[in-house]
């Protein structure tokens, strides 16, 4: 049978540059055989030893793949007439994640540990974790994963260092104070690790770009502090069937867990309600030990190297506390719930949705919704004292807050107090609230007004405010 | 070695950028359809046809064009009196330098382009061929 064999052109010169030759065969196979009779190089090049096309070389009789044609190429008859196609397999890819000299030099108490070796060091290089938040848990977990050497480190966060925050915040020096976190932070890191890629999301996480951002990374590591973020964070986990690594603290209290969706629960089979609002301080009000987040955020760090490296148990499923003060563990098992709504078997939320009106926050309180008249301003409060108006002020803050720093002249009865106390007082008297900043406050205003107390205000910034503006000789906490 | 090309035409290569962002993050691929063989005469880039990766690794480190395309590719190609000069892919968030896995299943003879994609946007474009060495080296115009 004559036979037309195309010649792609890598093949050419191996048969003078010719596009095509005509040999006689019976089968594919003899005429490929006849083909490479042409040239010893060509032969050596298409063929293995055995004489069998090699597996980088295609043969297409018309549009079909010789090989799907036949058991084998001998099995497959051609006729007059047929073209036989060439077709050299292409395929190629980006290069392997390598390690410099320096790079095996700094991991190399990593590299000798059986869990870990040069391959799970290449692994971390190759990973990519965003941190949310860049704060107490997000400090000790940033250091840590940069130091691990994971490739790359996405930092969200959307505030300026303040000097409340260097009391845990280790990732910052006292000449942070003011800056932007994630610049400070990135350079913190870079200097820690400069093999690795530290990218910033100066940005407030919100439905609208949680998606895309989460896109981007292989794993997602919570270290946030209000409710409406931890389920966007959550959620959008589950959405996208990445892993969650998540921290909280408390005081002396610190929690972690891994909530992986794929393979356990996720937040919302533990919480698929977020507490009511005021019933969870944020830092600023309820306070942290410093060391305390670095313990939590260090665990934290753990957790994602071990979902990096495939080691050791992860927790998931599991709910892990920590009781600084009486220095103990507890851990908590916890299953996956088939009703949780977005995990489950019916998810109701398949996208993300608006997490402040879930949580129902408009901050402890919101300011706008109480109107004008109830606000007084501190230069208002203290025109009117030295005018000589007749009120009570009342400080409803607890008492180690008082010992820091006080408004003078007012009396004091912590807000737990308030409701069994209001008897001590004429509700006929013009009486101005405050508390450290105006959460508190707001709440013992409505209090009181409930109470019959007509003329009751709130002082609007607190104490705080007071010290800044008034009286900048008092201490501000 | 002294392979050459004329000058990519500029829609060619707005195309080719195209395709490898619309890809990323994982590895764009396609074949390049024009004339000649680098040496004796430079290397036209006429056209290029977006190729699906049909590697069944990971697509953001690893392309194969499926053999049934190419097929197709090298059919068209030869009724406009043209050839399958080479092919180019993508470099996900990676310099445009080739690896040693390109360059083992590259062939002598084709024309490659790399382009750089990172985060989203194309930045280097390599041109390489197989020098008789065996090692990549870049094609000049």
């Amino acid at each position: 049978m004559s036979v037309k064999i195309l010649i792609p052109t890598p093949l050419r010169r191996f048969v003078d540059g010719a596009k095509s030759v005509e040999v006689e065969a019976a089968t594919v196979e003899a005429a490929l055989a006849a083909l490479a009779e042409r040239s010893a190089d060509l032969r050596k090049q298409i063929f293995d030893d055995a004489g069998h096309l090699r597996n980088f070389v295609n043969v297409f009789l018309g549009d079909r793949n010789a090989r799907e044609l036949g058991a084998s190429l001998a099995e497959v008859p051609v006729r007059d007439g047929d073209v036989l196609v060439l077709i050299p397999a292409i395929a190629g890819g980006a290069p392997e994640v390598k390690l410099s000299r320096e790079e095996i030099l700094r991991y190399s108490r990593h590299l000798i540990i059986p869990e870990v070796t040069i391959e799970g060091q290449k692994r971390l290089k190759a990973s990519k974790v965003l941190c949310i938040g860049a704060g107490g848990l997000g400090s000790p977990l940033t250091l840590y994963l940069a130091a691990a050497g994971v490739g790359r480190i996405g930092v969200v966060d959307f505030d300026t260092v303040d000097l409340t925050n260097i009391q845990r915040q280790i990732l910052y020096s006292t000449g942070d104070v003011g800056r932007p976190k994630v610049e400070a932070a990135r350079e913190r890191l870079e200097a820690l690790n400069p093999n690795i890629e530290i990218v910033t999301h100066s940005m407030h996480l919100a439905s609208w770009n949680v998606m895309d951002l989460f896109g981007a990374y292989d794993i997602i590591a919570d270290g946030t502090d209000n409710f409406p973020t931890r389920y966007l964070v959550n959620d959008a986990c589950v959405l996208l069937r990445k892993p969650n690594v998540y921290a909280s603290i408390f005081r002396f209290e610190g929690q972690v867990s891994v909530f992986d969706a794929a393979r356990g629960p996720c937040y919302r089979c533990l919480f698929p309600e977020p507490p009511p609002p005021g019933l969870s301080p944020s830092c600023a009000e309820g306070g942290v030990l410093g060391v305390l987040p670095g313990i939590i955020g260090s665990l934290q760090a753990l957790e994602v190297l071990k979902l990096i490296l495939g080691v050791g148990e992860p927790l998931i499923g599991r709910f892990v506390t920590f009781d600084g003060l009486d220095f103990k563990f507890r851990e908590l098992s916890i299953a996956k719930n088939k009703e949780c709504a977005v995990c489950g078997t019916s998810p109701t939320v398949t996208a993300p949705v608006d997490y402040e009106a879930f949580c129902q926050v408009r901050g402890a309180a919101s300011e706008a919704d109480l109107g004008q008249a109830t606000l007084i301003s501190v230069e208002d409060l203290h025109q009117r004292r030295d005018a000589g108006e007749q009120f009570r002020l009342l400080d409803v803050r607890e008492p180690h807050e008082r010992k820091i720093v006080s408004i003078p002249d007012s009396i004091h009865t912590p807000f737990d107090e308030l409701p069994s106390r209001l008897h001590e007082f004429d509700s006929a008297d013009q009486f101005v609230v405050y508390c450290h900043k105006t959460g508190r406050s707001l709440d013992a205003w409505r209090l009181l007004r409930k109470a019959g107390f007509g003329n009751a205000y709130v002082l609007s910034g607190g104490v705080d405010a007071w010290a800044q503006r008034i009286d900048p000789t008092l201490p501000r906490y | 070695m002294s392979a050459t090309l004329v000058p990519l035409p500029a829609a060619v290569e707005t195309q080719l950028r195209r395709h490898c962002e619309a890809e990323y993050p994982h590895e764009a691929c396609g074949a390049l359809i024009g004339t000649g063989d680098g040496e004796n005469q430079p290397w036209l880039v006429e056209e290029i046809r977006p190729a699906p990766n049909a590697h069944t690794d990971d697509h953001k480190r690893r392309y194969l064009i499926p053999p049934d395309f190419q097929m197709q590719v090298e059919k068209y190609a030869r009724e406009t009196d043209r050839d399958v000069v080479g092919f180019y892919h993508s470099h996900p968030d990676h310099p445009a330098d080739p690896s040693e896995y390109d360059r083992t299943h590259a062939w002598p003879g084709y024309l490659y382009l790399i382009c750089a994609v990172r985060k989203g946007v194309s930045a280097e474009l390599q041109k390489l061929a197989i020098a008789p060495t065996g090692f990549f080296c870049q094609v000049g115009t």
